[in-house]
Parts: C-alpha cells; sequence; structure tokens
C-alpha cells in the first residue's frame, strides 16, 4: 500500500534475491562493541534495536577477512570461523523483526599498523598511510592470491551465519579501493596502471565470492566518489569501476562513500558544517550507468529530506546512520505519520565518531542508550518503582534530559528555568556559524518534555528555601555554569555571543581547545574583523579533530584571513596587548595590539543552589555545575540521575 | 664492571618484614596487559619473567581504588573484590621465583579522562588539565573520605592476598599529588591553604593503609619531588621537608620527578641524562633519616644504580625499562656477565603504552617483552642447515643469532665494513647515540656465536654458488625514497637524510627539510645540519612539527631544544616546488603562498625496500628458498626488524 507522506520511502525494492522493506538503510560503521574481536550480544542488541524501530536493512559493521588486518583493537575477525555461531544468533533475532541483514566485509590494507598484528601491513605498493604511517609491503602475486581466497572464505562464513547478503568496503578504508586508486595503487604488474587493471583485484574478489556462495545470496559494493589527493581515485574512476562490474553480472547492488577514512575522514562522515545530502552526487553518478540499486549517503537525517532525495532519482535507498543511532526508531515515527518526535541527528560528531576515534565504544550526544540497548532499548529504561514529585532546577541539556527521562519512568516532574527560554548554553552555541543544527538538540528535549507531561515553568528563578519548601521528593540542580572572567579589559566568549561591541582587530584567545573559540573567531571574521586566534597548546581547537572540524574550520577562516597562532602561552592581558610565552622556547613575546580581547576559558560550576540544600534534602546535580564541560557530559549526567531516582 | 663493582645494587634490602634479595625495583608502569581490568596470565608472565631474572623486588602496575579512577582503559580495578584472588595467584608466582612483591595503589585523579569514565573527573580544584583542557569536579568531603576508604580496602585485600606489601601512589599520575601541589590544589578547606593542608590527605591515606597492614608488612609513599613547575608546584627545593612530614608510618619513599605539566619526565627519553633524579632522591634521603629511599630517572645502567647506592643517595633503584629490555639483568650482573646485559637505549619507542590505542608494552629491541605467555621458545633446529643471512643491520643480525642458536650453521654478509645497519648509521652520525647500543649489543652476540661473518662482502651469484645455502634469509633493508612526486626534486641540491648523516649536505646558507614522516629522521637531519652551524627549517602538512614524539614523551623536548637551536618550524604547509634558490610554499589549508629562501633541500620521507636482490632471487633462482625480513620488507622501526629477524631465525 502506498504510504500517503512517504511513498518512496515506504516502498519495498528488489535487490538481488530479496526484498527489503523500505528504503532506509542502517549502513556499515564502526562500532566498537565487538567482544573479543566477535560479535557479541551488545552489538546484536544495538543492530536488534534499529531493526525493531523500522530500518529497511542493516549492513554490519566491516567484518575482516584476514590476520594480516587489524588496524583498530575491537575489529571483528571473520576469517575465524569461530564467529558463524554468533552471526546465526544475531541474524536469527534480526530477522525475527522481519529485517533482512547483510554483512560487509572488508581487508584494510594500508590503512592500517602492525600494532596488533606484529605482522607487516598489506598494500598495493609501499606508500605510507599518512594516519598509521607506516610503511606496508608491496603485495606479491601469492598475498593477493591468499586475499582473493580469504575474501571468498569469509563471504561462506556470512552465508552459514545466516546473512542475506554481502558488502564489499571497497571505499574509504579498504585494500580494494588502494588498489582502485591510481595514488594508492603504483603497480607496473596486472594489477596496476588503467582502470581496468586497478579494478581487477576487486573482479578477482566478486568471482571468487560468487563462486562459493552461489548466485543467491545478494552481493553488494561500496564504491567511493573521490579520495580528494593529489593524484587520487575520482568520480570518473568508480563511475568506470561501476560499469565494468555491472557488465560482469555478479553484483546485485552499489553502496557508496566519499573519501578516506585516513586522509579525508572529515569527508567520510562530515558534521554539520557540510551540507546535509552532500554525498549524493557520486550515488546519482552511479545510476547513470547501472540498472541496479544504488545507496546514497552522507548526512540524509529525516523522512521528509530521504523522500525529496529518492523521488529526486539521486539514488534507490538511503543510508541514515548518525540519524539511527540518534533515534534507532526514525523509521517506524515516519511511517506512523509521528515525525515531529523523531529525535534528529545534530551531525556533531562527538559521541559517535568522537568515541570511535578514542578507542572507545561509541556514543550519541543525544541519546545516552546507544551502546546500551541490551539495558534501555525497546520502550526505554524501566518504570520508576513509586511515582515522586521532582523539581529540576534548571533548563539546560542536563537539565531536559533528566526531567524528560523522569518523568517518562512515571515521576511526577516540573522543570525551573531562570531564563525565559530553555536550552541554556546551547542557546549561544547555535550561533555561530554553521552550527544552528545544534540548536536541534534543545528541540528535541523540549518534545521529549512535552510528551513525557513536564510541567515546564520559565523564568523562575528558584532559592534554596524555597525549594526546601515544595515539598519535592528529589530535587536535581542542573544549574550549569557562569562565565569566569579571565582578566580585566578583556571579553569572554558568553560576553560576546551577547551582543558586545568590539573592534575591528581581535584575539581570540583558545583556553577550552572546542568550538568555543574557533567559532567566535570565524563568527567576528564573518563580520569583518581582523581575527587571530592564540592558543597555549600546539593546535588551536585541539578537539575539533575529534569531531572532524579541524580541517574544514582551518579552510574556511584562512579563506576570510584568520591568523591562527598555536604555541603562545597568554601571561598578561593590557592596553589591547597580550604578555605571551611561546611555550617551546620560553620566550616572552608581546602580542598585538588588538582593539579588542576575547577569552573562551572554562566557566565556572553554578553550584550554590545544590551546597545550600545538600544534606537538607535528597539532592542530586548534572552536568556543568558539577563541573562545566560538554553537552554530551550534560545529557548523560542528567539521564543518570533520572535513572536513580 | 666486576660483580665487585655492582656489589651494592645486589646487596640485600630489608624492608619492614620482609628482605629483597637485591637492591634492583621493576616498578609500577601502565603495561596494558591486564584482562577485564584484572591481572591476567599475560600479565603474570611478564612480571614472573621479571622475577625469574632475579630482581629483587616488584611493585605491582597500579591498582584504582575507587571507580571514579579510570585513567587508561586497561587499568586495573583495585576495587574489584575480585582483585585479592588476581594479586594471590600473581604473588604466588613471584614469590616462587624469589621476588618480594608490593601491590600500588592509585586514584589519578584529574589525570584521566572523562570520555573513558562517562562522568566528572575529581580534583582538589576547578583547574583544568593543562594537557586535554578537561574541567574536573571539586572533591567533596564525602569524596575524599570514599578516596581513603578505597585506599584502606584494596591494602586490605593485597594484604589477604599474601602480598608483601602496599605502594600508595602520590607520583607523576596521582590526587594524592594533585592535592599536594598548590598548583592543583587551592581549597581553602583543611585539605589546602597551607603545605601542611594540602599535605593532610597523604597522611590520611596513609594511617588508613598503615591499619590495614599492620606492622609486619611494606608500606611504600611514591612522592613526587619536583613537579617541574616551579612557579608553584612542589620544587625540588622543598621536597626533603615535605617528605619529612609524610614519612609517619611508611617503610620506602621512591622519589620521583614530573607531573600534570610534566608527564614526560615521568620516563624522560634522551633528552634527560641518565639518573636525572638521582641528586633528588639523595637529598630527600638526607633529610628522611635512615628510611630506605628508591631512585628513579633513566637509571638503566647496573654501574650508575650501583654508584649511587655505593654513595648513599639511595638505598634501592628503580630500573624499569632496563629490566623490560633484558629481565636477566640481575642474574647476568651477579654472575660476572654484565657485558651480556641488553641494554636498555631510552628510546620508549615500545615501552610507552599510555594511550588511546591499548597497544601492548614491549621494547625495541627486546620484543618478547609483554608477549612472554605467548612467545616461542628456543629449540634446536631438527636438522642444522646452511643459512645465509645477507644484511648486517638489527634484522639481519637476530635472524642469524637465533639460527646459529638453535644449531644451524650460519653464514652473514655484509656488503658494508661494519655491522649494525641503520642504527649503527644514525648513531655514528652523532645523532640518538643509543641507538648504536642495539647494534653493538647484537654484533657482541655474534662473536660469541660460531657465526661465518663476512663484512665488505656482496652477496652476488658466484657467493651464492660458492655457499650453496639451504636457505636463504635477506635483510638488505631499505633505500632512500627518489623524490620522484617532487616537482624539482630532482635539482641538485636535494638530498635525503642518508645523504645528510653520511655527510652530504650541499650549499652553505639556510637548509629546508621536507618532513613526511613526523619522525625521527628529520629530526636527526635538522640537529646534524644544525650543529654544523647552518640555519634551518622544517617543513610540514601536519599541524606540528615531529607529531609522531608524542608517544614517546620527547614531543615538548625536542621542540625546546629546537628552539634552543634556532631551529625554525613551519607546519601545516605544502611544497609545492623545489626552486633554484629556495622552495615554494603554500598553506595546506589556505591559497597563500610563500617562498622560502635555501640553497639545500633535504626529503625525509619514507624508505623504499632494498629489495633487488630478492627479485633477482626470485626470477633466477624460484627454487631458492629465501625469506626477507626489515626493512627490505617494508621500511619500518628497529623493533620489526627484529622481530621479523628473530622470526626468520626460529622457523629456518
Amino acid at each position: 500500500m502506498r504510504h500517503p507522506q512517504f511513498p518512496y520511502l515506504f516502498s519495498p525494492l528488489r535487490v538481488g534475491s530479496i526484498t527489503i522493506p523500505n528504503r532506509i538503510v542502517f549502513s556499515a560503521h564502526l562500532t566498537n562493541l565487538a567482544e573479543h574481536n566477535k560479535p557479541g550480544a551488545d552489538l546484536t542488541a544495538y543492530y536488534e534495536e534499529r531493526a525493531r524501530g523500522g530500518a529497511g536493512l542493516i549492513i554490519s559493521e566491516e567484518q575482516s577477512v584476514h590476520p594480516t588486518d587489524h588496524p583498530y583493537e575491537r575489529l571483528i575477525k571473520a576469517f575465524d570461523e569461530s564467529v558463524i555461531p554468533l552471526y546465526d544468533e544475531l541474524t536469527r533475532r534480526i530477522h525475527a523483526l522481519g529485517t533482512p541483514i547483510f554483512a560487509q566485509i572488508n581487508h584494510n590494507g594500508g590503512q592500517a599498523a602492525s600494532t596488533y598484528t606484529r605482522q607487516p601491513v598489506w598494500a598495493p605498493s609501499a606508500i605510507a598511510d599518512p594516519l598509521f604511517r607506516e610503511v606496508p609491503k608491496e603485495m606479491e602475486q601469492a598475498d593477493i592470491d591468499e586475499v582473493v581466497r580469504a575474501y571468498a572464505r569469509v563471504a561462506r562464513h556470512c552465508q552459514l551465519g545466516g546473512f542475506d547478503g554481502i558488502e564489499l568496503q571497497c571505499s574509504h578504508s579498504s585494500m580494494v579501493r588502494q588498489f582502485l586508486s591510481p595514488y594508492a595503487n603504483r603497480r607496473i604488474d596486472a594489477y596496476g596502471g588503467t582502470v581496468e587493471k586497478r579494478a581487477r583485484l576487486v573482479r578477482q574478489i566478486i568471482a571468487a565470492i560468487r563462486e562459493q556462495v552461489g548466485r543467491d545470496l545478494v552481493l553488494g559494493v561500496r564504491l567511493p566518489g573521490d579520495e580528494f589527493l593529489e593524484g587520487g581515485l575520482t568520480l570518473e574512476h568508480s563511475v568506470e569501476t561501476a560499469r565494468l562490474l555491472d557488465a560482469d553480472g555478479l553484483v546485485d547492488y552499489f553502496n557508496t562513500s566519499l573519501g578516506t577514512a585516513t586522509h579525508t575522514l572529515y569527508m567520510v562522515e562530515g558534521s554539520m558544517h557540510l551540507p546535509p545530502g552532500y554525498q549524493l552526487f557520486t550515488a546519482a553518478a552511479l545510476r547513470q550507468v547501472t540498472e541496479l540499486p544504488v545507496v546514497g549517503v552522507g548526512r540524509i537525517k529525516d523522512p521528509v529530506q530521504a523522500e525529496q532525495v529518492l523521488a529526486g532519482g539521486a539514488c534507490d535507498l538511503v543510508g541514515m546512520v548518525r540519524q539511527q543511532i540518534a533515534d534507532p526508531h526514525t523509521a517506524l515515527k515516519a511511517r506512523q505519520g509521528r515525525v515531529e518526535e523523531i529525535r534528529l541527528c545534530i551531525s556533531c560528531n562527538q559521541e559517535c565518531i568522537g568515541r570511535e576515534g578514542l578507542n572507545l565504544d561509541l556514543g550519541c550526544i543525544e541519546n545516552p542508550a546507544t551502546g546500551h540497548e541490551r539495558e534501555f532499548g525497546g520502550s526505554g529504561p524501566p518504570p520508576a518503582a513509586r511515582r515522586r514529585r521532582v523539581l529540576v532546577v534548571g533548563g539546560g541539556p542536563a537539565g531536559m534530559q533528566c526531567a524528560a527521562l523522569a518523568a517518562r519512568r512515571g515521576h511526577r516532574v516540573t522543570l525551573a528555568e531562570a531564563g525565559a527560554e530553555l536550552g541554556g548554553q546551547v542557546r549561544l552555541a547555535v550561533k555561530v556559524p554553521n552550527r544552528a543544527e545544534f540548536g536541534d538538540l534543545v528541540r528535541n528535549l523540549a518534545g521529549e518534555l512535552r510528551r513525557a507531561g513536564v510541567e515546564v515553568r520559565t523564568g523562575v528563578r528558584l532559592e534554596a528555601e524555597e525549594v526546601l519548601g515544595g515539598g519535592w521528593d528529589a530535587v536535581v540542580c542542573c544549574t550549569g555554569a557562569l562565565p569566569a572572567s579571565p582578566a580585566g579589559g578583556v571579553l569572554s566568549v558568553w560576553e560576546v555571543m551577547r551582543g558586545a561591541e568590539l573592534g575591528d582587530a581581535v584575539a581570540v584567545v583558545d583556553m577550552v581547545g572546542f568550538h568555543q573559540a574557533t567559532s567566535t573567531a570565524e563568527w567576528l571574521a564573518e563580520r569583518g574583523h581582523r581575527v587571530e586566534v592564540v592558543a597555549s597548546s600546539l593546535l588551536v581547537g585541539q578537539d575539533l579533530g575529534l569531531t572532524l572540524d579541524y580541517e574544514n574550520w582551518h579552510r574556511r577562516v584562512l579563506a576570510m584571513g584568520v591568523r591562527i597562532r598555536p604555541g603562545l602561552a597568554p601571561l598578561s592581558y593590557g592596553d589591547g596587548l597580550i604578555q605571551a610565552v611561546e611555550v617551546a622556547s620560553g620566550r616572552q613575546v608581546e602580542l598585538g595590539p588588538y582593539d579588542s580581547i576575547v577569552v573562551a576559558n572554562h566557566g565556572r560550576a553554578d553550584d550554590g543552589l545544590y551546597m545550600s540544600l545538600k544534606g537538607r534534602l535528597e539532592v542530586h546535580r548534572a552536568g556543568d555545575c558539577v563541573a562545566p564541560r560538554r553537552a554530551g557530559n550534560a545529557v548523560q549526567e542528567g539521564y543518570e540521575v533520572a535513572l536513580s531516582l | 664492571m666486576t660483580v665487585s663493582a655492582s656489589a651494592a645494587l645486589l646487596e640485600p634490602l630489608p624492608l619492614a618484614g620482609v628482605t629483597a634479595r637485591n637492591r634492583l625495583v621493576f616498578a609500577p608502569h601502565c603495561t596494558n596487559l591486564a584482562e577485564g581490568g584484572l591481572p591476567g596470565e599475560r600479565l603474570a608472565a611478564y612480571f614472573e619473567r621479571r622475577a625469574s631474572g632475579g630482581v629483587g623486588l616488584i611493585v605491582l602496575e597500579e591498582a584504582q581504588v575507587h571507580p571514579s579512577s579510570h585513567p587508561y582503559q586497561r587499568a586495573i580495578r583495585g576495587y574489584d573484590p575480585a582483585i585479592r584472588g588476581a594479586f594471590r595467584r600473581l604473588g604466588e608466582r613471584l614469590h616462587a621465583r624469589g621476588a618480594v612483591v608490593i601491590a600500588q595503589l592509585s586514584h589519578c585523579g584529574m589525570q584521566g579522562t572523562g570520555h573513558i569514565l562517562k562522568r566528572a573527573l575529581w580534583a582538589p580544584s576547578a583547574v583544568p588539565n593543562p594537557a586535554t583542557l578537561e574541567m574536573p569536579k571539586v572533591m567533596e568531603p564525602e569524596d575524599i573520605a570514599v578516596v581513603v576508604e578505597g585506599f584502606a580496602r584494596a591494602a586490605s585485600w593485597a594484604a589477604q592476598a599474601g602480598l608483601d606489601g602496599v605502594e600508595v601512589n602520590a607520583g607523576q599520575y596521582s590526587l594524592l599529588r594533585q592535592f599536594l601541589s598548590g598548583l592543583t590544589n587551592q581549597r581553602t578547606d583543611g585539605y589546602g591553604g597551607g603545605q601542611d593542608e594540602r599535605a593532610r590527605l597523604i597522611r590520611e591515606v596513609i594511617a588508613a593503609v598503615r591499619r590495614e597492614l599492620g606492622t609486619g608488612l611494606v608500606l611504600g609513599l611514591r612522592l613526587c619531588g619536583d613537579e617541574l613547575a616551579p612557579w608553584a608546584g612542589i620544587t625540588p627545593e622543598q621536597a626533603p621537608e615535605l617528605a619529612v612530614g609524610l614519612v609517619e608510618g611508611v617503610d620506602y619513599l621512591s622519589v620521583v620527578i614530573g607531573s600534570i605539566y610534566s608527564v614526560e619526565a615521568t620516563r624522560a627519553g634522551l633528552d634527560k641524562p641518565p639518573g636525572y633524579a638521582l641528586e633528588l632522591a639523595a637529598a630527600v634521603r638526607r633529610a628522611v633519616d635512615g628510611l630506605p629511599v628508591f631512585a628513579s630517572g633513566s637509571l638503566v645502567d647496573a654501574e650508575q644504580a650501583s654508584a649511587a647506592i655505593a654513595a648513599g643517595k639511595a638505598d634501592a633503584c628503580e630500573m624499569t625499562r632496563a629490566l623490560i629490555a633484558d629481565p636477566d639483568l640481575p642474574h647476568k650482573l651477579a654472575h660476572g656477565a654484565r657485558h651480556r646485559i641488553r641494554p636498555c637505549i631510552r628510546c620508549n619507542q615500545d615501552c610507552m603504552v599510555r594511550s588511546a590505542s591499548n597497544a601492548a608494552v614491549s621494547c625495541v629491541h627486546n620484543p618478547e617483552a609483554g608477549y612472554e605467555s605467548q612467545w616461542p621458545p628456543l629449540a634446536q633446529a631438527p636438522q642444522a642447515r646452511s643459512v645465509l643471512v645477507v644484511g648486517g643491520g638489527p634484522a639481519g643480525m637476530e635472524a642469524a643469532r637465533i639460527a646459529c642458536l638453535r644449531g644451524h650453521r650460519v653464514t652473514l654478509v655484509e656488503r658494508s665494513e661494519e655491522l649494525g645497519g641503520m642504527p649503527r648509521m644514525v648513531a655514528a652520525s652523532g645523532q640518538r647515540a643509543t641507538f648504536g647500543l642495539v647494534a653493538a649489543w647484537l654484533s657482541a652476540r655474534l662473536a660469541e656465536l660460531p657465526i661465518d661473518v663476512r663484512l665488505g662482502v656482496e652477496a652476488t651469484p658466484s657467493l651464492l654458488a660458492e655457499l650453496e645455502p639451504e636457505t636463504v634469509v635477506l635483510a638488505t633493508g631499505g633505500r632512500s625514497r627518489p623524490p620522484d612526486d617532487l616537482p624539482g626534486g630532482h635539482l641538485r641540491r636535494v638530498v635525503s637524510v642518508r645523504d645528510v648523516l653520511g655527510g652530504r649536505l650541499p650549499g652553505k646558507g639556510r637548509v629546508a627539510i621536507i618532513d613526511r614522516q613526523g619522525s625521527y629522521p628529520a629530526i636527526d637531519a635538522a640537529r646534524f645540519t644544525a650543529e654544523r652551524g647552518r640555519p634551518v627549517t622544517i617543513l610540514t602538512e601536519d599541524s606540528f612539527v615531529s607529531g609522531q614524539l608524542g608517544a614517546t614523551g620527547e614531543l615538548m623536548p625536542w621542540h625546546r631544544a629546537a628552539a634552543a637551536l634556532e631551529i625554525e618550524f613551519r607546519s601545516l604547509v605544502t611544497v609545492l616546488k623545489v626552486e633554484s634558490g629556495g622552495v615554494r610554499l603554500r598553506q595546506r589549508f589556505g591559497a597563500e603562498e610563500s617562498f622560502l629562501e635555501v640553497d639545500c633541500v633535504v626529503v625525509a620521507d619514507y624508505e623504499l625496500a632494498e629489495d633487488s636482490l630478492y627479485q633477482r632471487l626470485r626470477e633466477g633462482r624460484p627454487e631458492l628458498e629465501v625469506r626477507r625480513v626489515g626493512d627490505c620488507l617494508a621500511p619500518r622501526r628497529a623493533l620489526h626488524a627484529i622481530l621479523e629477524g628473530g622470526r626468520a631465525g626460529g622457523e629456518v
């Protein structure tokens, strides 16, 4: 039956031998949820939650085909046949929910180091990866033959384990892409040179897999749109490769990607600074040369956008990864016409990609249940044993999350916010260039408050005595942080964002290492100020790399003439000058003159109310009033306190 | 040095109710060998190997006393009741090998990360961590109380498990030091204010631990005596008095250097001289009146350590890295085989593993370290074969050594006049001198064995015909990568790092070093050049110069050294081309171009495998059994060369 609102999104699609119930794909991505390098209960529950939430197709994270491949600690080693019974359990559970599931299989080739294997890394040519920085062994024919056999063997493991299909990762982190790439493949044998020769490996792998698993198992190939490397692979190369593979007639669909995970990860998993759907040109180009279904990806977040993308013909299926991390039930809500209830991903990259980069299990700034579906999946945390009267003080992310979950668990909750509006510091953070999407964090939480029946009172600043007299069973202080003035004559970023007057030449001092200084500098440069950013660290915005914002921030601000000056530790400010120490040399230097100096520093925990209530009734605290940190910490702590009530 | 020269180090050390058989200490360090947050088989095998080698005292890897401390992913949970069983099993095995075993108890305070902890870090005051910039939570009185309880509980478990005692950590990575220091403690309650108040938490912890241990067991205190942050931190001048105020109930003091502002001083690289913390230990020892004091700080040489003890500077020496490199160091000392000790070269390349990747501890020239539980025993070959090893660098020497020990007839040919390969070449150029010790140790071992070493000999077809080896191990190393992709790279004044270290440095003016690795070769070339009076600029596309040194703790010391040598750094720049008279540059992320006047360009790129002999043999002698090891397979570090050389020697 045709869906009234999303006719394309909710129409089934034949892919190879199977029918996918709708067009929403939970595409392959790293989770670090594997246990002992095998898929275990955590990973199974994680996928199960997205299947329960209505995803049309799940593609597992990469399953590694060979022991020479071990780029990160929790890689799934699918070459070990002990994975088969675990696959069995995984696929049985996903199939029980009516959802097909494919396994992505891969060898990361030279995008790895020998840290865990103590074996040489294998790659088409001896070119060190810029992240791992280890020269690989140039593969010999025997190595290539072994890898081809390994792919086929692992495809068979997946088939025996009940997967409906296989996807070959030939994109952002893979040996196959390295062979396809004129940058990474400098071979002069039958595997290097022309597009056709560079595609020889993937065609051999496909043929070997087909020989091993037969024609029924779905087989897809994920191709890259561009490596963004001088002399690297471009869209034309991938189009040509797709044409070859299509003509061979052995694959059933194409998936797409962009960039490489170790040169240009910021293009693989673009943050909110890149436009929604920014990778779709790749899918659209492949679709020109093949009749096979093509998956489009890249910041596709809401069903309306997805429907438009499908209607526009850019692709046949949409990959929605981060969106379904943030809200596993996105598809279900869209199908049931509850679009308003969807918790939109903000592409902040803080807890999903950021944690992966730190070798930790993935999370989500908006969804603390991520990765903990065994405990919090399905209908969410359990209801409270008894209904209590709860007061949450402070309507920033911590307070909103705490109030919403406490109410959902059955408590009678009042949220009191001193300001006129909810949102806390997020309300300032959204003012800077390209970061308005952060505001969806507040919009989403406001919706949850409404649906959970929280009584929200804004413009109410509560003193301890009023709270004590309120008859509350429990009070949660989420009172946030206060700006800490760094020095006289210097402005804080809070003051700048609230509209303080600034002169022409501005220095922005970064003492926090995240978006505060860098975004303020960008905001000022856009308004025509001459801006310098100073930091004592080796990097300005040292944590922007975690969220994949480092490179593109540099591009944007350098284009506006912003001067970036790391390695300078400010000692004092005065007369428009900064007295600083060059960290490496120890030399004192004078920076400036500036018309204005702005300092992005840590705030001060506003813990006055908590301290005056402590010991006098049941009181908890969460977020910046514990210690000023990031929004993810606030949401996490709000959630945990709500669970404990 | 004879046995008597190391006599002081080999004398027994009485501590409370136990006596260590000598004065060598294997001190607590991050290994990443724990499993599921507890010491398991792998960590036990690692420690057991050191106990078997004769070390007197082992202080185990830090055990966290409370869930609010989780400094690195594989940290040990000392607050988990299961630690009792783990301690017991570990203690029994190490006692059986004659070592005294002490558990270290720790809380990292603000020197952790909220990414792992998923909650606020605990600290005395609201001071952000200077490296991560993370803001901790100011500890409330009840937080302090549970930390004290945590120390006491873990101590009681260590005692119940039969260990010989505990060490309380107030060293480089510790909450207790954060309380002791005015840098991080700005409290105004009873735990801050004056020095006495800042020391209160340590005293409470010591008293609580002492109550649990009773009098028979050892209580040690690891104490930072210099935070290297004199503007407000603990200074060496204060250290003796500070120590005197803390030793009540303590059986030994371990005096260390470094803090949150200088963690790289915990285990210094080559920038600090061996024994850099000895005088501090000596000063403290003079003040604490008979209390045993352990010294640390790059004590890798037994003679230096022994002399320090003999001179009364310390009662015992922490020789952790030396014992990672050679677990048999104590036995070798005791049996007149000091010359056979595999020396620690203080490179920190494989033993510094306190990072997100959770790599296992190991050693650049003892790759068995950390892998003891899975290391194949050295077994005699079933049949002696003739083995030809081509190449006398670390890979070839290790292959020859192991093959010969297994009973094979080994010939090693090296085309230059000396053994040693890359490490020897670097050391001979005057850079990273300790790397020469890797080459020297291996070549000395070869000299003890019946290996036919032929120097100045090429592995030609006629040599192969003459020797008729049954198997060949190729360890022919690497070669400079020609700068084919660099426009202007063919110009006469464009050279490689090998050229520079060999003395080829064209021109007279400024030298540009294009660093494509962010690692040692560019540094070697830069120092070599600057030491010869030439101005130097290092160019990198990376965000900062020599980024790979972050892992070894050498980054900031190198940046400071470079500043002192007036070596100029330019990061985030792309070299567009080399022209006569200079290099044309562009911002990596911007469009601004510039021209740097230089009259010599050094390209510090990854090397290529020198595999021409391998290719010739594959084609010309396909029947011959040939293996490649080390850089001629893929140019990497000495660890890989030695690992693969040993593997080949063990398998032929």
